[in-house]
């Protein structure tokens, strides 16, 4: 088959913490990947070379921001995305998760200013959260029939308990120092993201062959950790 | 627009010797919630009529349809064809409340089993989608039966059937053996399962599904009757667009067989979906087999959208269509554009006020 006829796939990357790691990952799996991505302010790059023989398929990368990866996916503008759970759930789309990176999984934590226990918490007749994950938090506190402020943030969320703004934060916690340096404790772990291969649901059968082959090469070196 | 491809699809509806009825805008929620999951029952508007009684706004054409068949239909010859399109208020998300009304476009085919009607209605709906030259639609086929003997064959607890059905819904296999795991399920089950969720579903699909369980019958049976319908459809010249994906477990709980949804690349949505429902009008009265399916106008519309102003175009009055009307000479002005329209020709009227034309007329 002539490369003109492979499937044309397009990957959606968040820009952030994840990029550098999940680039790593690819390249350990046999896709080697220009640096010159991350480098460059370009933000749809072709790695077709890396990508046609291995995978038989042509590959463009595109950055954006990691909320973005689950709306491109879902409206095809890119057939694959890496992306945390926290940001799938908040997005509400309908995509699929065919697979599960090693790595980038964290806590989801309801903390608040060292001292204050779940309890206390507990017995406040109005709690405030602030957090980046409102549907989460809402339906975190609805399953457990708390009522509670949901104060929606998008960054900083440490802050809120210090200036008043909040009794408490529902946040990502990875090794929990941003939240020692604000005076903050873990309450509660209250649930874990993970990071997600996600797919567009109308790929056609030669491109998910294309992501099948992908995803077992990712798993080959996932098991080999 | 709407209307037009509404109409379209109401002709080629029509083609099939399938009648358009009417069904009924409000319902009671009481006999709807037992049809409906959880989730999508969240999705409906609901209100109080003035007796106190919970209504809902239909947010499916399908129940209502089972429900009038079962109520007033009775005793009409069967099979019974019939099609609609339909206005449906549903949210499509709970969670941002983005709110939607929009129409069905869908046939029913009652009170016939087998694979015949099943690829009828298969037929018409690909019609369809190839008449409103729909770009790079695909038609999923799948069958609930086969999950549903699964489940049985592995004697998965109903309460925990759920997360296994989500899981393979978004074709996470790993959070698949996950609950397998958890519920101590056998290998053979979990490996089922996890088939079910593999991303790329095909022949392949099928065969290794098939080969796990080889003497169960029931199991047998549902693949073999969905490889046929696959097959007849590729045999008319539609394997292109038909895929077998056995993942297809999440659509409306009242299928009890052969199922589809309709996918396309730069919609996030279906763009339909239908099934074998045997058991719905069982529910409101006499047991009686089915099969239909649905169009979502609005999916359709947005799909279609570039196209679709290109040909808005074609619409517009010739020019020569122009008929001025005075206000010192109404009769007069109006008769020629009634005497145009008796010939079947375009009239557009243009108010002339005293001499020089209304400077809003004239820019449309």
């Amino acid at each position: 088959m002539s490369e003109s006829n492979l499937p044309r796939l397009r990957l959606a990357l968040p820009k952030g913490r994840l990029t550098e790691r999940t680039l790593d990952f690819l390249r350990g799996v046999g896709l080697p990947i220009e640096a010159e991505i991350t480098r460059s302010r370009r933000l749809l790059h072709d790695i077709s070379a890396a990508t046609v023989e291995p995978l038989g398929c042509r590959l463009e990368v595109l950055l954006i921001k990691n909320t973005d990866v689950p709306v491109y996916v879902e409206h095809g503008v890119a057939d694959i995305g890496v992306v945390g759970t926290d940001a799938l759930y908040e997005a509400d789309v309908e995509v699929y998760r065919p697979w599960t990176f090693p790595y980038g999984s964290c806590d989801i934590a309801l903390a608040a200013p060292a001292g204050v226990d779940a309890g206390t918490l507990r017995r406040r007749p109005w709690l405030r959260v602030a957090t980046k994950y409102k549907r989460y938090a809402r339906d975190h506190f609805a399953g457990r029939g708390v009522s509670a402020e949901i104060i929606p943030l998008s960054g900083s969320v440490e802050l809120a308990p210090t200036l008043g703004l909040a009794d408490a934060i529902l946040d990502l916690v990875e090794t929990g120092q941003t939240l020692r340096e604000n005076g903050l404790e873990v309450v509660e772990v209250v649930g874990r993201t993970e990071v997600k291969l996600i797919a567009n649901r109308a790929l056609s059968t030669p491109a998910a062959e294309a992501v099948e082959r992908l995803i077992l090469r990712l798993s080959g070196a996932a098991e080999g950790r | 627009m709407r209307r037009r491809v509404a109409a379209a699809a109401l002709e080629i509806f029509a083609g099939w010797s399938y009648r358009e009825i009417d069904v009924p805008l409000l319902d009671y929620f009481d006999q709807l919630r037992e049809v409906m999951e959880p989730s999508e029952a969240n999705r409906t508007f609901r209100l109080m009529d003035r007796d106190g009684n919970l209504l809902v706004l239909r947010s499916d054409v399908t129940p209502a349809i089972a429900r009038s068949y079962a109520h007033q239909l009775q005793g009409v010859p069967l099979p019974l064809r019939v099609c609609y399109a339909n206005k449906v208020v549903r949210l499509q998300r709970a969670f941002t409340r983005e709110q939607s009304e929009s129409y069905q476009l869908g046939v029913e085919l009652i009170g016939a089993t087998g694979m015949i009607p099943e690829v009828e209605v298969l037929l018409i709906c690909l019609e369809v989608l190839q008449a409103l030259r729909v770009p790079s639609y695909q038609v999923n086929l799948g069958h609930v039966g086969i999950y549903r003997r699964l489940l049985a064959l592995a004697a998965v607890p109903r309460a925990h059937g759920r997360g296994l059905q989500e899981a393979i819904a978004r074709r996470d296999a790993a959070e698949v053996r996950g609950i397998g795991l958890r519920l101590g399920l056998r290998e053979e089950a979990v490996e089922a399962f996890a088939a079910l969720a593999a991303l790329a579903g095909g022949e392949r699909q099928l065969d290794a599904v098939a080969a796990i369980y080889p003497h169960d019958e029931i199991l047998q049976a549902a693949c073999k009757h969905l490889r046929g319908v696959a097959a007849t459809l590729a045999a008319l010249g539609h394997g292109e667009r038909v895929h077998l994906e056995l993942g297809l477990v999440d659509g409306p709980t009242y299928y009890t067989g052969l199922s589809f949804r309709i996918v396309a690349r730069q919609s996030g949505r279906a763009l339909g979906g239908g099934g074998r429902y045997d058991d719905l009008i069982g529910m409101f009265g006499p047991l009686t087999a089915a099969v239909g399916f649905a169009l979502q106008l609005d999916v359709l519309m947005g799909l279609l959208y570039p196209a679709a102003s290109s040909e808005l175009s074609e619409l517009e009055a010739p020019s020569g269509a122009a008929v001025r009307v005075e206000p010192q000479r109404l009769v007069e002005g109006f008769a020629a554009a009634v005497e145009r329209r008796r010939r079947g020709e375009v009239a557009r009227i243009v108010a002339r006020s005293g001499g020089a034309p209304v400077r809003s007329e004239e820019r449309s």
